[in-house]
């Protein structure tokens, strides 16, 4: 018999899926719960095999629920259902512990097979969701993240970067960017910060470094 | 002898007389003399006999001559008489003469013994023998006496000799005629030449400086002459770098008692006294120069010293003028506080300036709000509303931007356009205080004056501070003024609030009853047509109600993300952000050029959070409606202090003066009031055609 606990808000769903399993020969439910909380002091007091996880709960959303029932019960595979198809949630799911991700909007059957698939240590995704899906979500993100200070600036910035090394004083850039001398104030206030630049020297330096300015003007 | 009875003058006569005359010679001799025949007696002896207490004249003959001088000898064979007469007439046959000299042990006196034989003329043998015996007692004595005093000599000699070789000075003699006659070892190792070649020389000769021969030669004589010993010093060359002093003493030849013709040179090698004389020197020298050094550097300290005491009277001299500021500035204070009204203010901070800067005219200038127009505030009654923006004046503008004071000593010199426009008054000097509340240059005091130079820096310091003081003060009074400005723009919020939900509510209300009540609908036809459908038919019709409930459950659910994002509770800001933009440049073909620095895995205080997701959101609405752009960008900088957010385009933009006047909400002051509430700035940038910037900045 494989044991399981149900973990999810909504009444009419944990009894869908209890009614499903129940109807299966080798599938016990041991308990079931709407909060978050609860299920993961549940499932470390019956010790399922199995635990299937909404995500949107009240108490611990089921990602923090994941994560607790598994550092406290590593042996109960987590399942999480949810109705996000969204990368960052699985990614995040898989990285709190859990060993399947079922769309709630999936064939009924895709929950079973999820739950064979977990049993003998695979890791199962509902369609279309992909583990190259995921890989290509991280890419993604990675690639918005800046390592260069610099690439962070505006145009206007970059604009105003280029002045100040030049050694034009706030006003100076208000009159020629047709900006108020407080405008030009804040962006160089933002673009000094962005590039951790303190001074009107260090932005000299900043940029004779970045090749923005020629020493033989 | 007897005496012949008779005397006959005949032969025998003669020779009895003769033979007396021998006798009695004989008998005057003081050795002893005897003749003695072959078998060593004794025939006849003179009276010496009886002197030396041998016997009796007469009973002498016959006696054996050994017995006679050794009457008990003991010595057997080993007596050097028995000896000596053993074999006397072997050698007297051989010799013609035999003697020997003795110590004699039983006599206790030197004896010489020498004897000559009497030769029978017919036989030509010898038939006996004459002994003469001198006493040699005094002559031996004086013999071993000598020889004990040569000993003493030569072990004397000996023992200078060991002197004059071991010492280290060099000692010479010189004779009269200055030339050496004895060098020690010493001075043969100096010079490097042996004795022989030293004998015989003069000073310059044995290679000592010829310069100081002279001086040698004059020393010597006057030695011999005075018989007093000289003393002098002598420096020597030895190789290229090395000098040896040496001190040199010439000495009479002591011990003879006439004046001596030659005297004793003795020369020392000093160098090593003389080395360490100088080190000495040279010590003392340095301890001199350090005492002189100190010296100067106590005077350099009591300078300094002294420095310091009239800066210490300085500083107090400035202390006192600081404490009449400070009254001053107390005074300031505290008539500012009696009140918040502004004029009253200014009033007030004039007057209390009048006390320490001798100005004519004075003028106060404030920026209006947060706008860039500066407008006169002070005096009131000189206000004139058609001046120009006084932010147009250079010098305005100088002092703003960098909040340094002016101090115009003559304004005919200066070249900036002066604003003399505010009052009738054409001061001949200018003094422009800014005036700086918080980290804002709120405004500037400008003060006049009709003659040349009428303020000193110190007046400018005075002004300053009371600036200061007053500055703070009027943005105390500035920020009652917005807290009141604030309350009434609270109360216009909660009344936009209620708006916007109620407009929610309106749009929910509407997307309820359009979309998920049709859907709805649609479903309760599908099922309630399934009992009336022949079995065969309700598979498809309960998959086409299946199909319903799956559009039914997107559609809800983009409803639930629109209200809210339950991802950015959940997953935070990048993954919402990346999901957001995702989503729409699927519905609106922009694509979002989105970067960040520093927001991977980090999460912020949930109000930053969708704060930043609502700008976001809004602003990428905006881009959408108005813009006209096939891309935006989007940046956002974390660091330890603040998130910074940009949103920008390079579309159509606007006028930003009249875009908040607009009826119609863009969205804009609603982000402008997000970002208020979290205390962060926000900065809207456009005009028409230029594309619009937004920034924002959340301290974190």
């Amino acid at each position: 018999m494989i044991s399981v606990v149900l973990a999810d808000d909504h009444h009419i769903v944990r009894q869908g899926i209890r009614s499903m399993l129940e109807a299966q020969s080798d599938f016990e439910v041991l308990g079931e719960t709407g909060d978050g909380t609860e299920a993961a002091d549940l499932v470390e007091q019956l010790n399922p095999d199995v635990l299937i996880v909404d995500i949107m709960m009240p108490g611990l959303s089921g990602l923090e629920v994941t994560r607790l029932v598994n550092k406290r019960s590593p042996q109960t595979h987590i399942i999480i259902l949810s109705m996000h198809a969204n990368e960052a949630y699985v990614l995040q799911a898989l990285r709190n512990g859990a060993s399947a991700y079922v769309l709630k909007d999936s064939d009924s059957n895709d929950l079973l097979y999820a739950i064979q698939e977990v049993l003998t240590g695979e890791t199962y995704l509902s369609p279309p969701l992909s583990k190259r899906a995921i890989e290509s979500y991280i890419q993604k993100a990675d690639n918005t993240a800046l390592t260069d200070p610099y690439e962070t600036l505006t145009n206007r910035q970059r604009e105003i970067l280029q002045l100040v090394a030049e050694g034009y004083t706030n006003a100076m850039i208000a009159e020629k960017l047709s900006m108020s001398p407080r405008t030009a104030e804040t962006h160089r206030a933002n673009m000094m910060n962005k590039l951790s630049l303190n001074s009107q020297t260090d932005v000299i330096r900043f940029a004779i470094k970045r090749g923005l300015l020629s020493l033989d003007d | 002898m007897t005496k012949p009875d008779k005397v006959e003058l005949g032969l025998f006569d003669q020779i009895q007389r003769a033979k007396y005359e021998w006798e009695i010679t004989a008998d005057a001799l003081s050795q002893f003399v005897c003749l003695i025949d072959k078998d060593l007696t004794v025939q006849r002896a003179n009276r010496a006999v009886e002197t030396w207490e041998l016997a009796d004249v007469k009973q002498v003959k016959g006696k054996s001559l050994h017995n006679l001088f050794h009457p008990d000898c003991d010595q057997g064979e080993s007596c050097y008489l028995h000896k000596f007469l053993s074999t006397l007439w072997t050698t007297l046959e051989k010799e013609n003469a035999a003697q020997c000299e003795a110590e004699d042990k039983v006599l206790h006196r030197d004896l010489s013994f020498r004897v000559r034989p009497i030769i029978a003329k017919n036989t030509n043998t010898i038939q006996s023998a004459a002994l003469v015996v001198d006493d040699i007692s005094e002559r031996k004595a004086l013999e071993r006496e000598r020889g004990h005093l040569l000993q003493q000599v030569e072990e004397q000699a000996q023992l200078l000799n060991t002197i004059l070789s071991n010492t280290p000075d060099q000692i010479y003699m010189y004779d009269n005629k200055m030339t050496c006659v004895y060098a020690n070892l010493a001075a043969q190792w100096h010079l490097g030449l042996s004795e022989d070649e030293i004998v015989g020389k003069t000073w310059t000769e044995l290679g000592f400086p010829q310069a100081e021969e002279a001086t040698f030669n004059q020393m010597c004589k006057r030695v011999l002459t005075d018989k007093q010993r000289l003393k002098n010093e002598l420096v020597q060359q030895r190789g290229t770098d090395a000098t040896n002093y040496f001190e040199y003493i010439v000495s009479p030849v002591s011990g003879m008692p006439d004046a001596p013709s030659s005297v004793v040179v003795t020369f020392r090698d000093v160098t090593e006294r003389v080395v360490a004389k100088r080190e000495i020197q040279a010590a003392h020298d340095h301890l001199e120069q350090r005492v002189a050094e100190r010296t100067v550097e106590l005077s350099t300290a009591n300078n300094l010293l002294e420095e310091e005491i009239r800066e210490r009277q300085r500083a107090e001299e400035s202390e006192r003028q600081q404490r009449a500021v400070a009254e001053i500035l107390h005074g300031i204070t505290l008539a500012l506080t009696r009140t918040l009204d502004l004029n009253t203010m200014l009033e007030t901070v004039v007057n209390y300036i009048k006390r320490v800067v001798p100005f004519e005219a004075a003028y106060i200038l404030m920026r209006d709000g947060d706008s860039d127009i500066v407008q006169v505030v002070y005096p009131t009654d000189n206000m004139n509303q058609d001046i120009p923006n006084l932010a147009d004046y250079a010098i305005v503008q100088r002092i703003m931007a960098t909040g340094k004071s002016l101090l115009i000593a003559d304004t005919k010199q200066h070249s900036d356009p002066l604003p003399h426009t505010i009052s009738d008054f054409e001061g001949r000097s200018l003094l422009a205080i800014p005036m700086i509340g918080g980290e804002t240059i709120i405004g500037i005091c400008v003060m006049e004056h009709s003659d040349l130079n009428a303020f000193t820096t110190e007046h400018e310091r005075f002004a300053k501070v009371c600036a200061v003081q007053a500055a703070f003060a009027l943005d105390n009074a500035r920020l009652f003024a917005e807290a009141d400005n604030g309350r009434s723009r609270l109360q216009a919020l909660s009344r936009r609030l209620v708006d916007v939900q109620e407009q929610e509510r309106r749009h929910l209300a509407l997307e309820l009853h359009d979309q998920i009540g049709q859907v709805l609908t649609g479903l309760r036809f599908t099922i309630e047509n399934t009992m009336n459908l022949p079995d065969e038919l309700v598979k498809d019709n309960m998959k086409f109600a299946q199909h319903q409930i799956k559009e039914l459950t997107s559609q809800v659910r983009e409803l639930s993300l629109n209200l809210r994002p339950s991802m950015l509770d959940d997953l935070g800001l990048l993954p919402t952000l990346l999901w957001h933009t995702a989503r729409y440049t699927d519905g609106t073909e922009i694509a979002v050029n989105f970067k960040h620095v520093g927001l991977n895995d980090k999460r912020f205080d949930s109000n930053i959070e969708i704060t930043v997701y609502r700008v976001v959101q809004e602003a990428l609405t905006n881009v959408a409606r108005y813009a006209g752009v096939k891309e935006v960008t989007v940046r956002i900088y974390v660091n330890e202090e603040a998130l910074q957010l940009e949103i920008s385009d390079s579309g159509k933009g606007f006028d930003t003066k009249s875009i908040f006047k607009e009826k119609h909400s863009t969205g804009l002051t609603g982000m402008q009031e997000r970002v208020a509430v979290l205390s962060g700035t926000f900065v809207l940038e456009s005009a028409l055609n230029e594309g619009t910037h937004i920034s924002a900045k959340l301290p974190l």
